[in-house]
């Protein structure tokens, strides 16, 4: 049969034939989400994380004033039709980033420094960051049994690199934001189409109880794994146990999802087709794993999620705004005006792309109030100035109210050298999470609630 | 339908039609019911499940064993032969159970891992050779990046890999086989960086000639030069200074050689002096550039790392930035980087690798020969560390190939690091050493290398971990 000019519905289409483009599927379908607020009950607080790399042009990103948002920078541009959602951070520092007594590698330090707040063992081999684990990861340990997904990495750019990316730093620090274990990171996905897979399961089109047979068999082979590695486990030295271990752990974790999946049976939303694959372009890229976790936090599968949207140190060149160089060579642009321009440029599309997801958020409402009420989008770098690896004054903005517990509106300018290691601690109460202390912080941030 | 046309393609161009084409529809065939099962199936089932126990039996050792790399034990034959019967409780059919065993042992460790005991695990002193079945390993994920094939398992059951005469045959048949093509593909790849060239990117709107299938060509180009020097088993001072290569029409056409006409790779006798050995290759310049311009700095880094072993230490903390931007418009290339090397900070480093770039700068960040920059004469001029003179690509060649004894060593510690699967430490410094006066012997012929590696200490060896 040859198909000429005839309509076919979209997602029989794109089932037919496992290719084609992802399109963003979002705007349709919003209302036959499932909420994740059931009636009467307040809805849970959600976090995630959005990294850009290489540092972003601070003269067009820091107002000039602090207090009430007016008129926002440059960069920020963007997000002001949002701004009384917006509370905007100044004065933060990672000091394990800096060079300290180790030497060159600022890109490597400040992206596995980022979210775990430690010092960064400098080494191409065994990687390993001190301390226990990214404050994601410890809000996953402990609320994540509460949604079918503990957490949600995702990315744009391929991690699957090895050796030394960074002056001696593993390829693995500039890779991953979220760290489960010093020596264990957690890999971003990148291909909407497996973000689908993991929220909906990749047998979305098996009945109940074919999928409740095929639950029942892969917890029988799960249990042989287990058994089989285990006894495995004591034969071996300790960098291989170590390696089961962080197996073991993970069929645990598989284990742990497909029992949760056989009593949360949350459908995949009527209208919302499987995407096909990671779009080439930037923006659609972009649109299409944010919206997937619209359909995450709205449909309450997952509470923390973290982007690296690029990762330290990218050559990636941005041709969809006409911009042939890469991103970091830019970024040491040596204080020429032209060059710098082009940081900016990078800058400000980065921030239009999370603006326009903040736009379809700021739609959705969420029981009594708005989904933005409930969410706390922390949009920033591990770097201040890239041309000169500063690790002070990191560009940090929240989007979101964080459930009330955050007066949004405004610019907050703490004591210089604040750690921003208190921010993690801050944002970990507002989770229900509460540890004294965490990576070098000495204390929790005041005033994100009040003025 | 080259889809990178658009991408490549000034954009006010990608939609005229003069200049583009694009599909007016686009039709489908199908789907078509294959008419038998796929090849594949009746290797897992080689006899009927159903007929019984026995069969499941041998399918399902038959299956560990390749997957697994050794023998399937008694008790785990009988684990898997249970998932057989968890599945048809479920009232499925045979075939269905031995799918599910066949995942099992795909998600098993022993499939995932490559699982090399000791008998004591936990004693870092006590050394020991590695069994005949982890020999085969070793032996099939260096030289094929699989798994042994059924002859070299067998000789391992039967403990006669070990054999030196044994092992050197395997050795020659391995390299014989299709599947060595992986050292070129992976080892390679590695090692000259070539795996880079799909996040290189250069600009379309400078090299108007770069699209998918002239990369495809320069990475085709190195991948056959690699693997004609080790099936034939060349000395390796052809890496660099072979005056030979192997080309398509669309890379000889980049090239500026006329004589080579069709798709298809063969190889070329190279007469002008432009082109010569691995440095002068397409893939090698792109790859050690920018997306906008040629960098001295990474080519440098590129043949130290590479070529000479010798890598630069990283950029010492807060340097003041090259200003490699304004090249060919204000200044040359060399009058900044001359500049930047009077900062007696940078000269300790820049003055080795500086030097080496520049004499690459006839080609540009696309591999293009080329004898201007910008508005600047390109000059090619530099000296190595030892203050040997040379003057341009061939020149370069020239003094690299003296340097043969430190080449040798630079490929010997990427070869040991690629076979072994771990970085090397100082205590390897012996069995390098040991390599090394073996393979001069031989004229550092390059099978003589991967004969070397197969029998030293590390890779027949190893020890337990505290």
């Amino acid at each position: 049969m040859i198909i000429t000019r005839k309509a076919l519905p979209r997602r029989t289409f794109l089932r037919g034939m496992g290719v084609a483009v992802g399109l963003p599927f979002m705007e349709a379908m919003l209302p036959a989400m499932p909420q994740a607020s059931r009636a009467g009950a307040k809805p849970p607080v959600r976090l995630m994380f959005l990294y850009v790399p290489n540092g972003i042009d601070m003269e067009n990103w820091n107002p000039s004033y602090s207090g009430p948002l007016t008129e926002l920078p440059r960069i920020l541009k963007p997000l002001e039709p949002f701004r009384n959602d917006v509370l905007m951070l100044s004065n933060l520092t990672h000091n394990w980033a800096r060079v300290l007594l180790d030497g060159p590698g600022d890109h490597g330090r400040c992206s596995a420094n980022y979210l775990t707040g430690a010092h960064v063992q400098k080494t191409d081999r065994s990687i390993h960051v001190d301390g226990t684990m990214s404050m994601d990861q410890l809000i996953a340990s402990r609320i994540g049994t509460e949604t079918r997904l503990a957490s949600l990495e995702l990315g744009m750019e391929d991690p699957r690199q090895s050796g030394n990316c960074d002056s001696g730093y593993s390829c693995a620090y500039t890779n991953n934001l979220a760290w489960k274990s010093p020596t264990q990171p957690m890999p971003p996905l990148l291909d909407p189409r497996l973000v689908f897979e993991r929220l909906f399961g990749a047998a979305g089109d098996l009945t109940p109880a074919e999928r409740e047979q095929q639950r029942r068999i892969r917890t029988s082979i799960l249990d042989y794994v287990r058994e089989s590695t285990n006894a495995l486990s004591r034969e071996l030295g300790s960098t291989d146990r170590r390696k089961l271990d962080e197996y073991l752990t993970a069929i645990r974790s598989i284990e742990t999802q497909l029992e949760k999946a056989a009593k949360d049976q949350t459908p995949v939303p009527e209208g919302m087709a499987k995407p096909a694959g990671s779009p080439a372009d930037f923006s659609d890229h972009f649109k299409l794993l944010t919206d997937m976790v619209t359909v995450a936090f709205q449909a309450d599968l997952t509470r923390v999620a973290t982007f690296l949207i690029t990762r330290e140190g990218t050559s990636r060149p941005y041709r969809e705004i006409g911009i042939s160089d890469g991103h970091h060579p830019l970024t040491h642009h040596g204080g020429k005006r032209d060059q710098l321009a082009k940081v900016t440029q990078i800058n400000e599309y980065h921030l239009s792309n999370f603006a326009s997801w903040v736009g379809r958020l700021s739609t959705i409402r969420e029981g009594s109030g708005r989904l933005l009420d409930n969410l706390m989008l922390v949009y920033g770098a591990g770097l201040s100035d890239g041309n000169r690896h500063l690790h002070d004054d990191l560009p940090t903005v929240i989007v979101g109210r964080g459930g009330g517990s955050l007066q949004t509106g405004r610019r907050v300018i703490f004591r210089r050298e604040t750690p921003f290691s208190n921010l993690h601690l801050s944002l970990m109460d507002r989770m229900g999470v509460q540890v004294e202390s965490f990576g070098d912080s000495s204390g929790r941030l005041s005033g994100l609630d009040t003025v | 339908m080259n889809d990178e046309v658009g991408a490549s393609m000034p954009r006010a161009k990608a939609f005229d039609s003069a200049a583009n084409k694009y599909p007016h529809y686009i039709g489908f065939l199908g789907p078509e019911v294959p008419s038998a099962p796929p090849a594949s199936r009746s290797q897992i089932l080689i006899c009927d499940p159903a007929s019984g126990r026995a069969c499941v039996q041998r399918i399902v050792s038959n299956l560990a064993r390749r997957a697994w790399r050794r023998p399937a034990k008694p008790g785990e034959v009988a684990s898997l032969i249970k998932l057989v019967d968890r599945t048809q409780q479920e009232g499925m059919d045979a075939p269905h159970g031995i799918q599910t065993a066949l995942t099992a042992i795909l998600v098993s460790p022993d499939f995932l891992f490559r699982i090399e005991r000791d008998a004591e695990p936990r004693n870092a002193t006590a050394t020991h050779r590695i069994s005949d079945i982890e020999l085969a390993s070793r032996l099939s994920y260096f030289l094929w990046s699989s798994m042994p094939d059924d002859e070299l398992l067998s000789l391992a059951e039967t403990s006669r890999l070990s054999n030196a005469t044994v092992l050197d045959a395997q050795i020659t048949r391995m390299l014989a086989d299709p599947r060595a093509s992986a050292m070129a593909e992976n080892f390679a790849g590695q090692w000259l960086e070539t795996r880079n060239l799909d996040s290189v990117k250069p600009d379309p709107e400078r090299f108007p000639e770069w699209n998918t299938e002239l990369k495809e060509a320069m990475r085709t180009e190195t991948r056959m030069f690699f693997d004609s020097i080790l099936r034939e088993n060349r000395p390796i001072a052809e890496f660099l200074t072979a005056r030979y290569t192997f080309l398509n029409e669309s890379l000889a056409r980049f090239y500026g050689i006329d004589d080579v006409k069709g798709s298809e790779f063969r190889r070329v006798e190279l007469s002008k002096a432009e082109r010569g050995g691995l440095l002068s290759q397409a893939s090698v310049l792109t790859v050690s550039s920018y997306p906008t311009r040629t960098s001295v700095v990474l080519r440098g880094r590129y043949v130290l790392e590479n070529i000479l072993g010798s890598p630069p230490p990283p950029p010492p903390a807060n340097v003041p930035p090259l200003d490699e931007e304004t090249t060919g418009v204000a200044q040359s290339l060399r009058q900044q980087m001359e500049q930047h090397r009077a900062n007696p900070a940078c000269a300790a480093c820049h003055s080795k690798m500086d030097p080496l770039g520049f004499a690459l700068e006839n080609y540009d960040a696309i591999g293009k020969w080329r004898t201007m920059d910008g508005k600047f004469a390109i000059d090619t001029s530099g000296s190595l560390p030892d203050g040997t003179r040379f003057n341009g690509p061939a020149d370069l060649r020239q003094a690299l190939a003296t340097r043969l004894p430190q080449f040798a060593e630079a490929l010997t510690r990427k070869m040991l690091v690629y076979a072994l699967g771990r970085g090397l430490e100082s205590y390897d410094r012996r069995s390098v050493n040991s390599i090394l006066s073996n393979w001069e012997k031989k004229d550092y012929r390059f099978q003589a290398l991967v004969f070397e590696i197969a029998h030293s200490l590390p890779f027949q060896s190893r020890r337990g971990e505290p």
